[in-house]
């Protein structure tokens, strides 16, 4: 008697501790439908409610301004493509990911004395393009001040095969330049907007990579209109 | 010594441990089952939410706002007081108006309904004034490009440019004679105007590779005469609030957490604040509430009139238009009605932005709205008659 005595208690002990363990791993086990468990990647992006895929590169060719089969094509009086031609030749890139094939020069001509100071709505026109989402630094509330906004605007408008053209301006000389965001990827729980630089100065090969002298100044979202 | 006269105690029986085993087992299982229980109900709440189409979210936990109305037995209140309830309208009896040409050729907004019914047109290439019972439309000016534009009752304001203007011409719209009230190599940023007649923009000055904002302007159309206010405020509505609530935060921000207001005015002077809390940037969650502000002699917060509970969801799209306050493309208020609307886009055929509410005729009667998107600008124009005894 004295030692099942001991074994009883002992018994209670296991059968409540096992209970114990069950009532825990109930707590524990989310479900179905429940919060999903925080993990590194719990800041993925999501665009309509759905997270957006972790690579995307449009195709589009990568020129740059100082080439020389346009290089000196002149904008206007003195000033040619290789030296003001970085938002023409951004526009010319964007535009093949809609199917215009159109070098840099043969953009600008088709734009004429809209070339320079390029307006983007002109070559939309033409094209059945939209400038559908467009932020400007002189707006009250100029959203592309803030660079994580840029990255996310970025990278959904990516998402959805929309390039994307941003305006930097360098903070201390105030010189602007154009790149076009060509793609994205999710790598080490963060989002790199990867980009085609028309100049080979910086040569900048994703936004996180520009120097923060310069500031944004420009975002324009252009898709293909209605058809 | 007494003890030892008492008889002696019984031996203590020994105790069953076996006799609490199954009442505790018992409770332990009733503690499981309660405690499953629980942890479902939320996750059911959730799950019914989430599968709402996200751009219709929009609602106040656990409500599905925007996509439901209570059934009538639950709800005796009359129909459209809140958001919730809002009628619903279908679009497939409105009836089409005759557009012209340019406007079915690239999207257009309205931007103003004049008093005698007539709207003011425009997209990038075309400014009109159409009437559209009769069909007829006012050219007001044509451009390859970049037409910007502001209209009230009695002018119409526009330049041309992708985004600042380097001139700004105004039309008469009783004579329609036109003239130039601005022209700068420097140019202009923004189109706006009030109904006391004064045109607003922001006067840029040029520097190295680009431009920045030197003065807010605001010219007196009759007689073209120019204050120049500070640059810090910018906007009309901004202007109208911050008068009345010279604290409000009125600063975008893109910071998980942060908080604040947009304001938007009609030319009837109809003033709304929208409150924004945004929750989540990466889901683009936000906690809103749209309030009105009817009595500008009120002062601070209290101003504020809350015309919807605190909804979650994705970010407003606040459009404002005489008698008209949008959430969303598809869901407004009416102001004479006093009620909540809301497009029915069940027959939109999988777009979900094929309708738009764009304005009110002044009478109330017409509600006209965008059939067809082009890029967030109408491509097709309905009229819709609002019956005598809505609500």
């Amino acid at each position: 008697m004295p030692h099942a005595s001991k074994q009883l208690p002992r018994r209670l002990i296991a059968v409540s501790l096992l209970l114990f363990l069950i009532l825990l791993l109930t707590l524990a086990w989310p479900g179905p439908g429940a919060p999903a468990p925080l993990r590194a990647d719990m800041r993925r992006l999501t665009l309509n409610g759905e997270p957006v895929p972790d690579r995307v590169h449009l195709d589009m060719p990568h020129y740059r301004q100082t080439d020389p089969a346009w290089a000196s094509y002149e904008l206007r009086p003195g000033r040619t493509i290789g030296d003001i031609g970085c938002a023409l030749t951004s526009l010319s890139m964007l535009a093949h990911v809609y199917g215009i094939q159109q070098n840099p020069a043969e953009v600008a001509a088709s734009l004429g004395s809209w070339a320079a100071p390029l307006e983007w709505e002109v070559f939309t026109t033409l094209h059945n393009l939209r400038i559908v989402r467009e932020d400007n630094l002189l707006d009250i509330d100029a959203r592309v001040a803030d660079r994580d906004w840029v990255r996310d605007s970025a990278v959904r408008a990516l998402a959805q095969g929309r390039p994307v053209i941003v305006g930097i301006q360098h903070r201390e000389h105030l010189t602007t330049h154009f790149i076009v965001a060509c793609g994205y990827r999710y790598e080490n729980g963060a989002y790199i907007v990867e980009t085609y630089d028309t100049s080979t100065n910086n040569d900048y090969p994703s936004l996180d990579a520009i120097d923060p002298a310069w500031e944004y100044i420009r975002f324009l979202e252009i898709s293909r209109g209605p058809s | 010594m007494s003890s030892y006269m008492r008889s002696p105690k019984p031996p203590p029986r020994p105790f069953d441990v076996n006799r609490l085993l199954l009442p505790l087992a018992t409770l332990v299982l009733v503690l499981l089952v309660v405690l499953v229980v629980i942890n479902r109900l939320p996750q059911t709440a959730t799950q019914s939410s989430a599968t709402l189409p996200p751009d219709r979210q929009g609602s106040a936990n656990p409500t599905p706002a925007l996509t439901s109305t209570l059934p009538a037995t639950e709800n005796p209140e009359p129909p459209g007081l809140r958001l919730e309830t809002a009628i619903e309208l279908d679009p497939a009896v409105a009836s089409p108006v005759q557009l012209p040409e340019a406007f079915m050729r690239r999207g257009f907004a309205v931007l103003h309904v004049l008093p005698d019914g007539r709207l003011v047109l425009l997209n990038p290439i075309s400014l009109a004034i159409l009437d559209p019972r009769s069909g007829t439309a006012v050219l007001v000016h044509e451009a390859e490009f970049g037409l910007q534009a502001a209209a009230n009752d009695r002018w119409i304001v526009y330049g041309e440019g992708g985004d600042e203007v380097f001139a700004v011409d105004a039309y008469d719209i009783a004579s329609g004679e036109q003239r130039r009230l601005l022209e700068s190599d420097a140019g202009y940023y923004g189109f706006e105007i009030d109904a006391a007649d004064r045109f607003y923009t922001t006067e840029l000055v040029t520097q190295p590779g680009s431009s920045k904002p030197a003065a807010w302007l605001a010219v007196t159309l009759a007689d073209g005469n120019i204050e120049r206010r500070d640059p810090g405020c910018r906007r009309v509505a901004d202007w109208a609030i911050g008068e009345i609530w010279p604290e409000v935060p009125l600063s975008w921000s893109y910071v998980d957490g942060a908080r604040w207001f947009q304001a938007k005015e009609s030319l009837l002077s109809e003033l709304y604040a929208l409150s924004l809390h945004r929750l989540d940037r990466s889901t683009e969650q936000f906690e809103w509430q749209l309030f009105a502000i009817p009595d500008r002699s009120r002062k601070g917060q209290d101003a504020l009139v809350a015309m919807t509970d605190l909804m979650t969801g994705i970010e407003p799209r606040l459009y404002v238009q005489n008698g008209l306050v949008a959430v969303h493309e598809t869901t407004f208020y009416l102001r004479p009605l006093e009620r909540w609307f809301r497009i029915n886009e069940d027959t939109a055929e999988g777009n979900a932005a094929a309708y738009r509410v764009l304005a009110l005729s002044p009478d109330a009667a017409t509600l006209y709205i965008g059939l067809g998107d082009d890029n967030g600008l109408a491509t097709g124009l309905g009229a819709l008659t609002l019956a005598a005894d809505e609500p």
